[in-house]
């Protein structure tokens, strides 16, 4: 979550440190960073001549993360790296942008992002105007970049359809930011040259010329079943994307909106389905919704009040949710009886995912008493 | 968990005044989504030119190069972090930044909305959905 993620930066790093800030020393800053982009790209894994251009940099900042990268620290430890040289300060001490900047830099090239994403990242820290004049020249760069594939084929699921996948340019792009970078340039790996030039055309010249480099990284890291695998996965997406959208060309209700029309819910079973969901433990709830069906919960959803929606949906994935939002949206109208079972079933499962497995004959689960009694009154209805 | 910090408070405080605007931000916002989803509008930076917010029009920009999810995530939480602006502006920001995830992530409208009316504070939010709801009745 966006809102969280900011909150954090502010916790750790505090306010951002405001200096005087004068064009040189922004224009510096961003030249260090133009810099770092060609030497991460230049000297790829090649440990020493990173040891070397550390030992000629003159700034702390820079020199420790040149250091950092040749020495090939985990992601974890860049952070403590930074912290113990104290260049920044944990907890509410205002810290500069330019030093945060580094380390953010740092780490997303030890987790291994591509050059040009860390790019980004960087220069985000320069504020809204710089990204903007960084992007376009970064933009610019590409379009001179040779990056050039050669002829390579995995038969699969995706170079099967390819061709009627790329008929719908703007569902194969969603699905491509959907799936990811290197997910998709990992199925990409598969495919012939024609069609990965139609599928590059499709993103501006930074994602294309990434999605490049990640294709020919693919190609030399991964076996024709791995690309097969990926393959599957992209499809799949792909697939998904087209279900959600028919589902919304043909003006099904969305959502909420599904279930609130099309049933006639008994106020009490709900208000206990409700309970048992909003008094279950987080850990418990998970392992059953990881039991239960897309459908089942889909069910599920249409015996609970909004509040438990929420409990709910926050337990699962995005990915997932989305599919049961579909699976909604595809369900007809329920009666008052189908309702009264899919709570009782999932009341079931919300059970046995209390029950351990060396449950000895005669033990009691361990449920709360308020819980114990809710599911007994929905299993005992009929 | 959602921690909280009193200078970001401070950022992002703003007036019931100001915060009238929200809704129709976000109605536009929404409806940039839905262009961009059915073709009419492509986020590159031709057709972005014309885009008067600076914040959404570089994070649309971002979205056109295929980026999205965590990295995406990333480089707006940067942006917002050192963002100078304060009060209903930060706010609009922020918004629009999650209006930006959800173009990228494809997500649909009802979603969107879902995301971003919580901005305009809980009574706000529950009167503009009360309000689509009745429109999509009528």
């Amino acid at each position: 979550m966006l809102i969280e993620r900011l909150a954090k930066m502010y916790v750790q790093w505090g306010a951002p440190k405001q200096s005087i800030e004068s064009d040189r020393r922004r224009n510096r800053q961003i030249q260090a960073v133009r810099e770092f982009l060609e030497i991460i790209q230049k000297t790829g894994e090649n440990r020493k001549e990173l040891f070397e251009v550390s030992q000629q940099s003159k700034r702390k900042a820079t020199k420790l993360s040149y250091l950092l990268l040749a020495s090939d620290t985990e992601p974890a430890a860049v952070r403590d790296s930074f912290l113990r040289s104290g260049l920044l300060f944990k907890g509410q001490q205002n810290n500069k942008p330019e030093l945060l900047m580094w380390l953010a830099g740092t780490e997303a090239c030890a987790r291994g992002i591509h050059p040009y994403i860390v790019f980004l990242i960087m220069s985000a820290y320069s504020g809204l105007e710089a990204a903007n004049s960084e992007f376009l020249w970064l933009r610019e760069r590409s379009k001179l970049q040779n990056a050039k594939l050669t002829e390579y084929i995995v038969p699969g699921d995706l170079t099967d359809n390819i061709e009627e996948a790329l008929s719908e340019p703007l569902r194969f792009k969603r699905t491509i930011r959907i799936a990811g970078m290197p997910l998709a340039a990992s199925a990409f790996a598969g495919c012939s040259l024609y069609y990965i030039e139609q599928i590059l055309a499709l993103v501006g010249p930074i994602g294309s010329f990434i999605l490049t480099e990640m294709i020919a990284a693919a190609r030399k890291r991964l076996i024709s079943d791995e690309i097969c695998t990926a393959q599957q996965a992209f499809l799949d997406l792909y697939s998904r994307q087209e279900s959600e959208s028919s589902a919304l060309d043909k003006g099904l209700m969305t959502g909420m909106e599904a279930f609130e029309e099309s049933s006639q819910p008994d106020p009490d079973l709900i208000r206990t389905t409700t309970d048992i969901i909003m008094s279950a433990e987080a850990k418990i709830l998970k392992a059953t919704l990881s039991s239960m069906s897309d459908n089942e919960i889909a069910s599920l959803l249409r015996c609970i009040e909004p509040i438990a929606h929420e409990r709910l949906l926050s337990l699962i994935s995005q990915g997932r949710q989305r599919r049961i939002l579909t699976a909604i949206q595809h369900t007809d109208n329920v009666t008052g009886e189908k309702m009264l079972r899919d709570a009782q079933l999932f009341a079931q499962k919300l059970l046995s995912s209390y029950a351990p497995r060396n449950l000895r004959p005669g033990e009691t689960l361990k449920i709360p008493e308020l819980l114990r009694n809710l599911i007994s009154s929905l299993l005992g209805r009929e | 968990m959602i921690y909280w910090n009193a200078d970001l408070a401070a950022k992002i405080a703003c007036s019931s005044e100001d915060m009238k605007i929200l809704p129709s931000y976000i109605d536009y916002l929404v409806d940039s989504a839905k262009k961009i989803a059915q073709g009419v509008m492509l986020p590159d930076s031709e057709q972005l030119s014309s885009e008067k917010d600076d914040f959404f029009r570089y994070g649309l920009l971002l979205v056109s190069e295929g980026l999205s999810g965590e990295i995406l995530e990333e480089i707006l939480a940067v942006l917002l972090y050192v963002s100078k602006v304060e009060g209903i502006e930060f706010l609009k920001q922020c918004v629009a930044a999650e209006a930006i995830l959800s173009i990228a992530n494809g997500e649909d409208e009802e979603i969107m909305i879902r995301k971003l009316l919580p901005y305009c504070g809980i009574d706000a939010a529950l009167d503009t959905v009360a309000q689509r709801k009745s429109e999509h009745a009528d």
